[in-house]
């Protein structure tokens, strides 16, 4: 599984691109947290905020 | 209550993300005393359950004016709480809850981020006129008014 977060004050949509784009080669599961973003990955999905409860 | 001093109360105030996370690392120290927290998104409300917690609005040098709503409800709360010490990892609301802790002669500490390697934040160079104390997390950064006394991940 691969841990995928970005800052939380400004989206970083281009790092979702190329994680989009070589998604297949990684072969593994995402967990995504990107707040704020403006880009739709195809092949996984962002959650906005992690929180422990 | 034991005779001696009373144990102080403590504001601890962190932005959500890396400034929350490493004031969180600080919990078990912080635990020692009665601490309220005050964050800036509402899921942080669940990492402290035991605890009292203000969520606030975010703000940063590039929204003047929710660091002032920031500073008005940062301002309520502290007038509410009466803590005796305000301790902040950063950032604009923290920067706030330092300024305000000085208006009211409260004890005040500024760590700065450990995500500044170079040179102290820019907060915290202002902090460095507001707070008691103010510590950085890199030796290399320690002067006559910045103090190190180790990471939060140490």
């Amino acid at each position: 599984m691969i841990f995928v977060t970005v800052g939380t004050q400004a989206p970083f949509d281009r790092l979702l691109e190329y994680i989009d784009d070589i998604f297949y080669q990684l072969g593994e599961e995402l967990v995504v947290q990107a707040p704020n973003s403006a880009y739709t990955p195809k092949n996984f999905t962002i959650l906005s905020f992690f929180g422990s409860s | 209550m034991k005779s001696g001093k009373p144990m102080r109360k403590v504001l601890a105030i962190a932005s959500v993300g890396g400034h929350w996370v490493q004031l969180l690392r600080l919990k078990p120290i912080l635990d020692k005393n009665e601490t309220v927290f005050v964050s800036t998104h509402k899921g942080c409300r669940n990492m402290v359950p035991k605890n009292v917690y203000y969520n606030t609005v975010d703000a940063s040098r590039w929204s003047k004016f929710r660091l002032v709503l920031s500073f008005i409800h940062l301002f309520i709360i502290i007038i509410k709480e009466r803590p005796g010490v305000i301790i902040s990892t950063g950032a604009a609301p923290g920067l706030m809850g330092i300024v305000i802790g000085r208006i009211l002669f409260i004890k005040t500490i500024w760590i700065d981020s450990i995500a500044n390697v170079e040179e102290i934040s820019v907060s915290g160079k202002i902090a460095l006129h507001f707070a008691s104390r103010v510590y950085t997390q890199w030796p290399e950064l320690e002067s006559s008014n910045i103090n190190y006394a180790g990471s939060v991940f140490s």
